[in-house]
Formats: C-alpha cells, sequence, structure tokens
C-alpha cells in the first residue's frame, strides 16, 4: 500500500481536470505536491481520511507539466497549502476557492439556489436561453437538484424535442420519477405563459414548493 | 516480425510458461475466458473538457491528430512521439483503467474487426513503457520491445483468453482488476494492472456517432449543464447506444467512472 501523505505536509498547486465554462461552477480534485521537495506531486484517484491523503498516484515535475500541456490537468500560477476538510472548487468566472467543506456546500447550494431562481424567471418571460444557461449552472452547482433537470425538460417540450425531454427524464429520475416529474414540466410550461406580474409577490409559489426528494449528498 | 508471428509466438511461449510453472492450458479455453475474451469491449476514457470535444467533433482523434488541426508540434519528450505512437487512438481492453478521467467511451468488438488492417495490440500499456514498467532487457530500446509485441486485431484476443486461464485465478479476475498469480512471459514488472491490461491502437480518428459504439459514460451533472454531451445522449438514446448518467459522491469522478463501468461490464458480459 502507499505511503499516506499528511495533509499539513502538503500543498496545492491545481486541480486534476479542465474545465468548460458550461460546467462551472465546479468542485475540483486538487493536485498536491510536497511542501519539502517541490518536485514531487499527487494525483487522484485518491481518498481522504483523519487529515491525510491515500492511495495518491505520485507524479514527478516534468510530467505534471505533460499532464497540463495535454489538457489533463490545470496548473495555478500560485501554490497554497493544503487543509484537512476544505474543498476547492472554481467558481463562474474560473476563480478557485478553497474553503472549509461545509462553507463551500453552502456556497454552492446559494449558487444553485439564485440561478434556479433566475433561470424560473427567464423561462417565465420566454428568454428560454438564459433559462437553460442558468439551468446548467444550477446544476454544476448542486447536482442534487432536479429543478434545473425539469426546467431544461420544459424548455425541450416547448421547443418540441421530445427526445431531450426523455433524457432530462432519464437524468432526474433517481430522485423523481415518472408522474412528479412530468407534473412539475408542466408547471415550469405553464409558468410561461403567464405574463409576468409587474410587482412581485410576496411569496410566488415555486413549482418545486412542497417537493422534497432530492437524494442525500453521501458523507466523505 | 509481422504482428501474426508475435502473435504465435507469445502463445507458445506462454504455454511454455505454463508447462514449466506445472499448470495445464485448457484446450479449448474454459467457456468463461472464450466468452470474456471474445466479447470485452474497448474502452477510451479521457477528462471532461477533452470528452466534451470529441462529442462535439464526432470523433476520437489521435495527439498527432489534434495538434495538426491546430497547428501546433507534438512535445519531443513525450511517451508517444518516443514510442512513435502518437498517432493513434488508444483504447484499453478493459473497464476504464486510465487514471483521472471522469467520462468514457467503449466501444464493439466489431470496431476491431473493422480496423483490423491498421489497428494493433499489446498485451500491457504502451505508455508504461517509458514511466511505469520495468523491461526484462533494459538494453534494449522500448520501441523495439514495443515492437516485438505488436499483436493483431482482434486476433490479440486468443492471447488474452490463453492468459485468462493461465495466468489468472479466474478470468474474471483480469476484468475485476485483481493481479494475476503469475506474471507471465512477457518480463515486465512494476506498475500497475496496466503492465497485464491489452491495449488497442488505431490510427488517426475513430467515429464516436457509428455503429461501434456500445456505451457512453458521463458524470450526470455535466450531461445536463453541458450541450455537446447532452446532445451525444440524446443521439445514443436515438440509437439505442447505452448512456449512463452517474453520480459522482464527492466530484471523485474516476472512481465513479470506473465503478459504473465495472457494473456495466459484469452485467452485460458475466
Amino acid at each position: 500500500m502507499a505511503t499516506p501523505w499528511n495533509l499539513d505536509d502538503l500543498e496545492i498547486v491545481g486541480y486534476a481536470d479542465v474545465l468548460k465554462g458550461t460546467v462551472l461552477p465546479s468542485v475540483v480534485p486538487p493536485v498536491f505536491r510536497l511542501k519539502a521537495d517541490s518536485q514531487r506531486a499527487f494525483l487522484p484517484p485518491y481518498s481522504f481520511n483523519a487529515g491525510f491523503l491515500y492511495n495518491a498516484t505520485e507524479v514527478l515535475q516534468p510530467e505534471l507539466e505533460e499532464l497540463r500541456d495535454a489538457r489533463e490537468i490545470t496548473l495555478f500560477d500560485d501554490v497554497f497549502p493544503a487543509h484537512a476538510g476544505f474543498e476547492l472548487w472554481v467558481d463562474q468566472s474560473f476563480q478557485w476557492h478553497y474553503q472549509p467543506w461545509g462553507e463551500a456546500e453552502q456556497e454552492l447550494r446559494r449558487i444553485a439556489d439564485e440561478a434556479i431562481r433566475n433561470a424560473e424567471d427567464a423561462l417565465r418571460k420566454g428568454d428560454l436561453q438564459k433559462a437553460e444557461r442558468l439551468s446548467g449552472v444550477a446544476i454544476s452547482a448542486d447536482d442534487r437538484r432536479v429543478e434545473p433537470l425539469a426546467i431544461k425538460a420544459a424548455i425541450c417540450r416547448l421547443n418540441g424535442n421530445q427526445a431531450g425531454e426523455q433524457l432530462m427524464a432519464e437524468l432526474a429520475a433517481p430522485a423523481l420519477k415518472g408522474k412528479p416529474f412530468n407534473g412539475l414540466v408542466g408547471d415550469y410550461c405553464a409558468s410561461r405563459q403567464q405574463p409576468a406580474p409587474a410587482v412581485a409577490a410576496p411569496s410566488p409559489r415555486r413549482p418545486m414548493s412542497n417537493v422534497a426528494c432530492i437524494r442525500e449528498r453521501q458523507a466523505a | 516480425m509481422s504482428r501474426q508471428a508475435n502473435l504465435d509466438g507469445l502463445c507458445r511461449n506462454l504455454e511454455d510458461y505454463a508447462r514449466k510453472n506445472g499448470i495445464g492450458v485448457p484446450n479449448p479455453p474454459s467457456r468463461a475466458a472464450e466468452r470474456l475474451s471474445d466479447s470485452l469491449f474497448l474502452a477510451h476514457s479521457t477528462s471532461g473538457e477533452k470528452f466534451s470535444d470529441i462529442c462535439g467533433s464526432g470523433c476520437l482523434a489521435s495527439a498527432a491528430r489534434l495538434a495538426a488541426d491546430r497547428s501546433a508540434p507534438l512535445a519531443p519528450g513525450g511517451a508517444e512521439v518516443i514510442l512513435g505512437t502518437a498517432g493513434s487512438v488508444f483504447f484499453y481492453l478493459s473497464p476504464f483503467r486510465y487514471p483521472n478521467t471522469g467520462c468514457g467511451f467503449l466501444f464493439a468488438k466489431t470496431l476491431e474487426s473493422d480496423r483490423s488492417d491498421d489497428g494493433k495490440a499489446t498485451p500491457f500499456d504502451s505508455g508504461g513503457l517509458l514511466k511505469a514498467f520495468t523491461r526484462p532487457d533494459a538494453a534494449e530500446p522500448p520501441r523495439a520491445f514495443l515492437s516485438r509485441n505488436e499483436l493483431p486485431i482482434p486476433e490479440h484476443r486468443r492471447y488474452l483468453g490463453l492468459s485468462m486461464d493461465v495466468l489468472f485465478d479466474k478470468p474474471e479476475d483480469y476484468v475485476e482488476g485483481l493481479e494475476p498469480r503469475l506474471p507471465g512471459p512477457i518480463g515486465l514488472t512494476g506498475g500497475d494492472h496496466r503492465r497485464w491490461t491489452h491495449e488497442v491502437r488505431i490510427p488517426d480518428r475513430v467515429p464516436v456517432r457509428d455503429s461501434h459504439l456500445q456505451a457512453v459514460f458521463a458524470p450526470r451533472s455535466r450531461v445536463a449543464a453541458d450541450p455537446e454531451v447532452e446532445d451525444l445522449f440524446q443521439w445514443c438514446a436515438s440509437e439505442g447506444v447505452d448512456h449512463i448518467a452517474f453520480d459522482t459522491p464527492r466530484r471523485n469522478d474516476f472512481e465513479a467512472l470506473r465503478r459504473e463501468c465495472l457494473l456495466y461490464i459484469r452485467r452485460k458480459l458475466y
């Protein structure tokens, strides 16, 4: 078994992915290196336990550069220390954040909430392109949410794209199957036909209100 | 030496190796080895951005092709340049095993039959010759070692079937990624399970939206958020090609991809 590494002895030099703007924000797996020997770096797959990094693949600095050139990893201009219980994520402007896990979750959930609200608003106003883009932001920020899939399915239905609607139903199935999902899509489609109120109601009924069947994120 | 001669020699070496180690060589091969070696899918996995590009362009392309399309030279020190394999698209005859990837394609054996004239295989990951494995004769250049172990496709599956019976406790162990109980006659040491995973190389490009495509794998969020990926998944749905969107707990994409692929292969081939 490979040596576990204490996260206190590691720093972060980048992340093991290359991201397109359409899939942001995104949690990303860090690329680590030893503080004491900058030539030794560590790539996923790996796991964490009690402040240690396990089963990482060790590579040397030149190989990191090869992987960057092959568009398999992204390297930062600066490095920063690793911490146990922290999450690395990249926002919609490609800015990275390294935060305690709970804070990162909260921030990503907030981004998803806001993107869903704005997507619903865009859908109501008939701006389907914007609604679709914002749904992508929401699902990237929090892949447990069903609303962005339903919004995308509604857009497919409005555009007569049956295959697209069916695919969104498949993607939503682990959380929300059959009629409930169809009903939600119907609500979203109907919302488009309603004229937007001049002044926002104090507590508008959102299509997902009283729907709570989103799977729990697995513990680390 | 021709690839067919390499294959015949390698199969003879394996039979001799088995005899020397007191192992019987089943003739005909066991049903499990025959079935698995004959039907295993060709796997190509990649990072999210590249996967999106492949979905958009409609084909897997070699490093040389991608560089030519960008009008950029290949890095001279890269493993594929040194080994002369930069003009190939790479597959493993196994579940996804290239680490740090999150999306992938499986192709049916028919791709090998279709490209038997210009494709080739090796009973190991060629890239590992430079980085991970130790060759039996360090004086032999990696390119020469590679050349004398190149096998014809799809006939290389004959050696795979034999080695499943002779080297592994049971044929499924090859698929599951469990170490063989004997290293075999090739003589490589070091590295990981890619040391004994068959690699298939097809020159230049391999179309994706094609009858050889068996299945596509991507994280659920990526299918929903990336229009190119969504488009390919819609195509798969309309063509009856298997398309697997999976959850990635803590965004551990590779482990999730590997697990989903293994589950798929067990379901289809065991």
